[in-house]
């Protein structure tokens, strides 16, 4: 790949960031252009990254879907990157707008670094593991998914590839990838909830009506 | 099955804190009534207020004497909870019998105990003897039309009766509850990590060797696996049989990626032991044959209260041996569930295992 891919790291282990720091300075498409603990010093640095890596809970116990919505807010593709594969956080920072669901558990650096690489070509690397979740969502208010892609996703869950999962259902592999993409959509779609407060302020960066208003004192007129 | 879900306590404690709930509610049950039959024992001196009064110390004494038993041994014998349905089946029976049609001293006090007895039927032996828990209610429907009586107060038994199966069904609904909520443990992979940790922190182990890194994934992949199974509620005995199988296999050298969530908690223990000897086989026929160094591992509940297990390997899909095949099958065929087997050159092998009660 010709072009360099800025990425920028939140962990609050040290030692990963350590590691990490040694092991992206070796790839030569790579550039680690931050690292940071918490989402807010990321954001205070103001580095410019294409894709950030987000571990999934950070020691400010700020909520792993409000940081995935601020760092998308703030223009970057997030693929969070954690020990957890709860169902719960799964899904809201997939609602919250991340590209990518990775486990740190077995997921080796050039596997890590292949999901990078898709997330900035603006792909839509899905996991078993993030397949799974979505595939057993029961709440009431999940996402409307066709038959259709709720055959390939419940397949693709289990693990098989994406080649097995398209010829077990007589579609394409292209027709299969395009459902995983879809699937993720109908989630970032649905995915702007306001349970905070805070939420609001979050809608409001991500609508793009934040930057005027920032500025303006509280007695004017938004 | 040999399935090591552990602090047996936890499940102990609820059992005991459900009889004692029982007798508590037997206690208030006999309690409520003991005013009125107090005021018959002092005011009516006849034949029919001693039999009234009578038929209630009976009913007394045995309940006191076979909680004394049951709160001593912490558990409910089948032919003591049938006991103790015949028992007030009998005075509800024969008081009205023998008070015929003179009911002017008429104490319905086996109304509660009548409860009481199929309560403690259901806490106990479980719905399926649900019609020995059917009887009290039954019994006590019947006593109006027991001896020469005038007419039934049709609104008055329908209410009560009602009533009954009211209690007794929210009751046996609480008691499933409380057991489903027993926490338990799984020791086996919490016990093992906390070796390897303990061994790491003892400077014994140099943490870039292999076996030590595979055996730091194979734990923490066992966790995650319980984690993820985990929405609020106990692991189910299963889930922890088979994260000792990937555990299991995974020491043979295969890393087995676990996707556990919302298995059934009550599977028969010859469906649990079955899907774990399949599984087992499957992942065998994954490590030795496949060759292939990861597999996935998925078990889920069904909306029919089943059980899906689903392994995949991405290895070469050479068809396994017919003998492992076979094995599978004949597993799953005997707890009266199926499996599939799909294997394609140059995609790997899914072997698929389900069952439904």
């Amino acid at each position: 790949m010709d072009t360099l891919i800025r990425l920028a790291i939140i962990d609050d282990e040290e030692l990963l960031l350590d590691a990490m720091r040694i092991t992206v300075g070796q790839i030569a498409d790579m550039d680690l252009t931050a690292t940071a603990a918490t989402v807010r010093a990321y954001l205070d640095t103001e580095a410019a990254a294409d894709v950030v890596l987000l571990d999934l809970n950070l020691r400010d116990y700020s909520k792993p879907a409000a940081n995935v919505a601020a760092l998308v807010a703030a223009g970057v593709k997030v693929v969070v990157f954690s020990v957890h594969a709860d169902h719960e956080h799964v899904l809201a920072t997939t609602e919250a707008g991340a590209c990518a669901y990775v486990l740190k558990s077995g997921t080796n650096t050039t596997e890590l670094m292949e999901v990078v690489r898709e997330v900035a070509r603006g792909g839509s690397p899905m996991t078993a593991e993030h397949a799974f979740s979505l595939s057993r969502d029961n709440r009431s208010r999940r996402p409307h998914l066709s038959p259709r892609e709720r055959e390939v996703l419940h397949m693709y869950a289990t693990g098989r590839t994406l080649q097995t999962t398209a010829r077990r259902l007589n579609i394409s592999d292209s027709t299969a990838r395009t459902h995983l993409q879809r699937i993720k959509e109908k989630y970032q779609a649905v995915g702007r909830p306001i349970n905070h407060r805070t939420d609001y302020t979050l809608r409001h960066q991500e609508d793009n009506f934040g930057q005027e208003t920032m500025g303006s004192t509280p007695d004017e007129p938004v | 099955m040999a399935v090591s879900v552990a602090e047996p306590g936890a499940r102990d404690r609820v059992e005991r804190w459900l009889l004692r709930s029982v007798a508590l509610l037997r206690v208030a049950q006999y309690g409520s009534s003991a005013p009125a039959v107090a005021v018959i024992a002092v005011t009516a001196h006849t034949a029919a207020s001693a039999t009234v009064v009578a038929s209630y110390l009976l009913g007394l004494t045995w309940s006191a004497w076979m909680f004394a038993g049951l709160l001593r041994h912490d558990r409910v014998p089948t032919w003591v909870a049938a006991m103790d349905v015949l028992v007030i089946c009998a005075v509800q029976t024969a008081l009205p019998l023998a008070l015929g049609a003179d009911r002017t001293v008429w104490v319905d006090w086996t109304y509660g105990p009548a409860i009481g007895a199929t309560v403690l039927v259901l806490v106990s032996l479980g719905r399926g003897s649900w019609w020995l828990a059917a009887l009290p209610i039954v019994s006590w429907a019947a006593i109006p039309f027991i001896g020469r009586t005038p007419a039934p107060r049709w609104p008055d038994l329908v209410g009560g009766v009602v009533g009954m199966i009211a209690f007794a069904a929210l009751a046996a609904f609480a008691a499933r509850s409380f057991r489903r909520f027993a926490k338990t443990v799984p020791r086996p992979p919490i016990d093992s990590a906390l070796s390897t940790l303990q061994m790491i922190a003892g400077g014994g182990l140099d943490l870039r060797a292999d076996d030590v890194r595979r055996r730091c994934q194979q734990d923490a992949d066992s966790l995650r696996g319980l984690l993820m199974s985990e929405r609020g509620d106990p692991f189910s005995d299963l889930t922890v049989a088979l994260t000792e199988v990937v555990r299991d296999r995974s020491l043979l050298g295969l890393r087995v990626h676990p996707l556990f969530d919302t298995l059934p908690p009550d599977v028969p223990d010859n469906v649990a032991a079955a899907f774990v000897a399949a599984a087992r086989e499957a992942l065998t026929n994954a490590a030795h044959h496949a060759r292939v160094e990861e597999a996935w591992f998925t078990a889920v509940g069904t909306p029919e209260k089943g059980v899906s297990v689903t392994i995949v390997d991405r290895g070469k899909g050479s068809a396994p041996d017919s003998a492992v095949v076979d094995a599978i099958a004949a597993t799953m065929t005997k707890i009266g569930g199926h499996s599939v087997v799909d294997s394609v050159p140059g995609e790997g092998t899914t072997v698929e295992l389900t069952w439904t009660p």
